[in-house]
């Protein structure tokens, strides 16, 4: 218990004369929306997808383990995962053009990989890339086709 | 050399490596708490509100329990304790991760998200230092039963 009170004790003290100190709660359900307001990528609400997917204007990458997009997926989408951009990105890269509509989603609001392929792509020289942020738990529970 | 001789030189080679991986794991840690508290995040299990707290507490935790195991004789049963079960805590996390397809930085000894994915041979290698501990633990208390 000593060791216990000792380590608190240490992490709490190191943190208040910290440079680089953090918040003892952090709201981590917004980490994803902000660091994409941070790095200036467009989000795009659960409506809008469905609009798009039906319009098809837009590529859909799902940026989730292959074993997952083949669990289900948002209609239309592609597996594009961020673990293995390596191996994927290649097979993808010479049909898009820089101008093209691209949405990418993970699991939900606790994933970043949908935010790191979103940030990607735009390096890549994408100026269209939205991010669905809330990704595929939201599209189920809200009415989503799988 | 005798028995007695090779069983102590086990036991402090397997403090040594298990108090030697706490503090290269716990230094990057402390050094940056936000990036560990991400690496924390990233696998989808803690509760947003413990996040920090953890990220705060673990590495902090990992450098007392190190340096006690390796410097305070009176202390290393309840330090090889300690750091056992923070490695059990690891497996768990590691495995629940693994189980959910979730492929992502350990951030066992670097910060970084893309550095030493996680996967088998993390599990591993924390039941190997599982190991260590065990005999450092069994160090202290035969010691301890010898003064009884």
């Amino acid at each position: 218990m000593l060791i216990l009170a000792m380590a608190a004790v240490c992490g709490a003290v190191a943190n208040l004369v910290h440079p680089r100190r953090i918040a003892w709660v952090e709201d981590w359900g917004a980490y994803i929306e902000a660091q994409a307001f941070e790095q200036g990528l467009a989000l795009v609400p659960q409506h809008q997808v469905s609009q798009l997917v039906e319009d098809g204007s837009h590529l859909i990458f799902d940026a989730r383990p292959r074993i997952d997009y083949d669990n289900g997926h948002i209609p239309g989408a592609f597996s594009l995962p961020y673990d293995d951009l390596d191996q994927h990105f290649p097979e993808f890269a010479p049909i898009l053009s820089p101008d093209q509509g691209i949405i990418t989603y993970c699991s939900g609001l606790e994933c970043d990989d949908a935010l790191l392929l979103a940030a990607f792509l735009r390096n890549q020289g994408f100026t269209n890339v939205l991010l669905y942020a809330e990704g595929y738990e939201e599209w189920q529970t809200k009415g989503g086709t799988p | 050399m005798n028995r007695k001789t090779i069983f102590r030189v086990l036991v402090w080679a397997a403090r040594l490596v298990l108090a030697g991986v706490f503090i290269v794991a716990a230094l990057p840690k402390i050094g940056y708490p936000h990036e560990f508290a991400h690496a924390i995040f990233r696998y989808q299990i803690a509760p947003y509100s413990t996040v920090n707290i953890g990220a705060l507490f673990i590495p902090w935790l990992e450098l007392i329990a190190a340096m006690l195991l390796l410097f305070a004789p009176r202390w290393r049963s309840a330090a090889a304790i300690v750091l056992m079960v923070l490695l059990l805590f690891f497996v768990v996390m590691i495995g629940v991760a693994l189980s959910r397809s979730i492929d992502i930085g350990c951030g066992c000894f670097s910060i970084d998200p893309n550095a030493h994915r996680i996967g088998m041979l993390s599990i591993y290698r924390n039941l190997g230092l599982l190991l260590c501990g065990v005999l450092s633990l069994l160090g202290s208390l035969s010691r301890a039963l010898v003064k009884c």
